[in-house]
């Protein structure tokens, strides 16, 4: 990784302007999608040179700034295209903003999440990557189906899945053989059970830690909610938010820190478990190499627990690289070459090792690391289990951090579920008139 | 003599304890910070925190950065603070009091308004990612001027008079008689706005991105990553003590003038 002394833009006061309005006001006032995607299918890509250097703009999801850097060297010694790294900030949320601010030209590749990849398209700031693929030399076909398609939006794909996850669920085998648990949970209600009896033996002071409103709640309750039959929402139909089971559901966690099996973790869900505060937890797939860092205990993986009405289905998250409609063609080929070079089998492989989110691609071989961690295969097998997640977290901008602090604000506080999810109902209803109708029906 | 010490012990152990705490974590492996059996002291002394850090900040660089963007940015507000006090009180200036007015109202308005007009300016300017460009929106210092204009209001009149009689100008009043005179209030000024400056973070961390030009605090905020924190806390304690470390020593350096500063104008 080299650095260069900085990158030069020379942006209009204009621009600057708009793209600062759109920064503070947080929404995406100018939802002309459609030109990049015209762009792009204009550009004969067969006479392009890749550039000699690229911006690339990550948060080093997953602890991995050591790994992103040895894969960049690497790319950078086959090819001779220098990366220049940026920090964009801590997690997808503040790299997303960073991203807007600049107007979506101050990096080339960016590391964008489930939920903030799609704003970013409505503003008009990504260009499909499928042609780009092509020119690079990139078989799509090795990379796992599901994560490559979630992606794809009316016909092409806007990324390539990158420091993919699931939610796990982890829990402290030594505290099971202390409370005498034979082994992990199938259900949600047996999670109730052993948490109760863990705290019952006191074992632990919890059962269950449940993840504070910054850890994206809502991604990994969502198989809770779908577990009873619920769903943050069916397509653009909200309604579901605050449906009999969404409530139930929720109503159910709520009883959980009610009656003292669960807490709701203060910092994060992680820091509760690996301190053995709390003998279980939902956390991504990306955390495992914490978890294991800091746990002086043996940790133990499993599916998430099955509902009353649906096994236990498993929403991916993780985040994609995705390519900046304002960079050059030559760039933009640089770039597709760089992202085609992050999701190889064995970049995949390393980079999954790693830091324990899922590879992305079928080729990976993994049989060493789980030879070693059995931990980190769960995650893999339970790709099988895998549903993609509802619209309302991941399309409309600003209703993950809506369900986020509502969460929080129910498990913690014990205000009625009803009322509150169905404030949470015409809230996304707002959001998408203000943000998205024109475009999506338009 | 109990009564007198136990505040006093009382408030230090309030004070040091945390900063003890961050010393020691940032010497432990994280599975001796993330424990339900916490010791003060680390069990197996570590320096990897700070290997870490090294590897993945290039700290010579924004150390360097945020000493030049503190010294430079900090004379400059101080040598403005001390001119801009003088005129207001000694010289005879049209609707100085309007002026005078207009630097208080700058003092109540919060730093943060100003954010974006002065990210458009400096942007458009082409100051980003460049020291000047995390110097000069924080030159006015209204806080420093409105301290040292009511300093210079309770000096005796006398004194300039006197000087006056002699034939100094406005330039040697100012140096050889307020100024010296008025040193332990300086001191405050400075003490305040250096740390100000060495602490400064959101500024900094808007207007530049990459690392070569960062300064301290915001290189540091590098150190988080998502879905990782629970091993980065030794990391970023390591971190915080390479930024607490040199402000201690300006601290101590001070604190004689400190005190007297702060107790001014207290006796007469």
């Amino acid at each position: 990784m080299k650095k260069q002394p900085h990158i030069n833009h020379t942006w209009k006061g204009i621009a600057v302007f708009s793209a600062a309005a759109l920064a503070i006001t947080a929404c995406g006032p100018d939802t002309t999608g459609g030109d990049a995607e015209e762009e792009a299918a204009d550009t004969d890509w067969s006479e392009v040179e890749p550039a000699d250097s690229i911006v690339f703009a990550t948060n080093h999801p997953g602890g991995s700034e050591d790994i992103e850097e040895e894969l960049i060297e690497r790319f950078t010694s086959e090819t001779g295209i220098e990366v220049e790294v940026i920090t964009s900030g801590a997690n997808y949320e503040e790299t997303s903003q960073w991203f807007q601010t600049g107007g979506g030209s101050n990096a080339d590749v960016v590391v964008l999440s489930d939920a903030t990849w799609f704003p970013n398209y409505l503003n008009d700031a990504l260009i499909p990557v499928d042609d780009l693929l092509e020119a690079a030399d990139i078989d799509v076909n090795g990379y796992v189906e599901a994560l490559y398609e979630d992606y794809l939006y009316e016909g092409n794909h806007y990324g390539v899945p990158y420091a993919r996850s699931t939610p796990l669920f982890y829990y402290n085998v030594d505290h099971y053989e202390e409370a005498g648990i034979d082994g992990p949970p199938q259900t949600w209600d047996e999670v109730a059970e052993i948490s109760q009896t863990l705290v019952d033996e006191e074992v632990a002071q919890f059962g269950y830690a449940f993840p504070p409103s910054d850890e994206y709640p809502a991604w990994g309750m969502a198989n809770l909610v779908w577990g009873y039959g619920g769903a943050w929402s069916d397509e653009w139909d909200f309604s579901t938010v605050s449906s009999d089971e969404t409530v139930e559901a929720l109503e159910f966690a709520q009883s959980g820190v009610e009656d003292g099996w669960a807490n709701v973790a203060a910092t994060s869900q992680t820091d509760d478990f690996s301190s053995g505060v709390a003998s279980q937890t939902i956390q991504s797939t990306g955390a495992l190499n914490g978890i294991l860092e800091t746990a002086d205990f043996e940790v133990g993986t499993a599916f998430l627990p099955d509902g009353p009405a649906a096994e236990g289905e498993t929403p991916t998250g993780g985040a994609g690289l995705m390519l900046a409609s304002a960079s050059s063609p030559e760039e933009q080929l640089a770039s597709a070459m760089f992202i085609g070079h992050m999701s190889s089998a064995e970049s995949q492989a390393d980079f999954s090792e790693a830091t324990g989110y899922v590879p992305s691609h079928q080729d990976a071989d993994m049989s060493d690391v789980y030879a070693e961690n059995p931990q980190f295969e769960t995650a893999v097998d339970q790709l099988e289990r895998a549903r993609v997640q509802d619209y309302a977290r991941v399309f409309l901008p600003g209703a993950d951090l809506e369900l986020a602090t509502t969460l929080q604000s129910l498990l913690t506080t014990g205000d009625d579920v009803r009322t509150e999810m169905e404030r949470v109902e015409s809230e996304f209803e707002s959001l998408y008139e203000t943000d998205l109708a024109d475009e999506i029906e338009g | 003599m109990l009564t007198g010490y136990l505040p006093i012990l009382i408030a230090l152990l309030i004070i040091v304890l945390p900063l003890v705490w961050m010393v020691s974590s940032s010497f432990k492996p994280v599975n001796e910070i993330v424990t339900l059996t916490p010791q003060l002291l680390p069990q197996e002394v570590t320096t990897a925190n700070y290997a870490t850090v090294d590897r993945r900040i290039p700290l010579m660089t924004v150390l360097q950065n945020s000493l030049i963007v503190t010294s430079v940015g900090s004379i400059i507000k101080v040598l403005l603070a001390i001119t801009t006090a003088y005129a207001l009180v000694y010289i005879r200036v049209p609707g100085a009091n309007l002026i005078f007015l207009g630097i208080l109202v700058a003092l109540m308005v919060p730093p943060e308004v100003s954010m974006l007009p002065n990210f458009m300016t400096i942007e458009a300017l082409g100051g980003r990612n460049t020291l000047w460009g995390i110097i000069l929106p924080g030159l006015g210092t209204a806080f420093g001027t409105f301290l040292l204009r009511q300093h210079f209001k309770s000096l005796p009149k006398e004194l300039f008079e006197a000087a006056e009689l002699d034939g100094a100008g406005h330039f040697r009043k100012l140096f050889q008689i307020a100024v010296p005179v008025s040193l332990p209030a300086i001191s405050t000024v400075s003490l305040v706005t250096i740390v100000n400056e060495w602490n400064s973070f959101l500024w900094p961390l808007i207007i530049t991105d990459t690392r070569d030009r960062m300064t301290l605090p915001v290189a540091l905020n590098q150190l988080r990553s998502v879905e990782d924190q629970v091993s980065s806390y030794g990391i970023l304690m390591a971190g915080a003590v390479l930024v607490i470390v040199p402000m201690l020593i300006i601290f101590a350096m001070l604190q004689r003038y400190i005190v007297s500063g702060l107790t001014q104008g207290a006796v007469k």
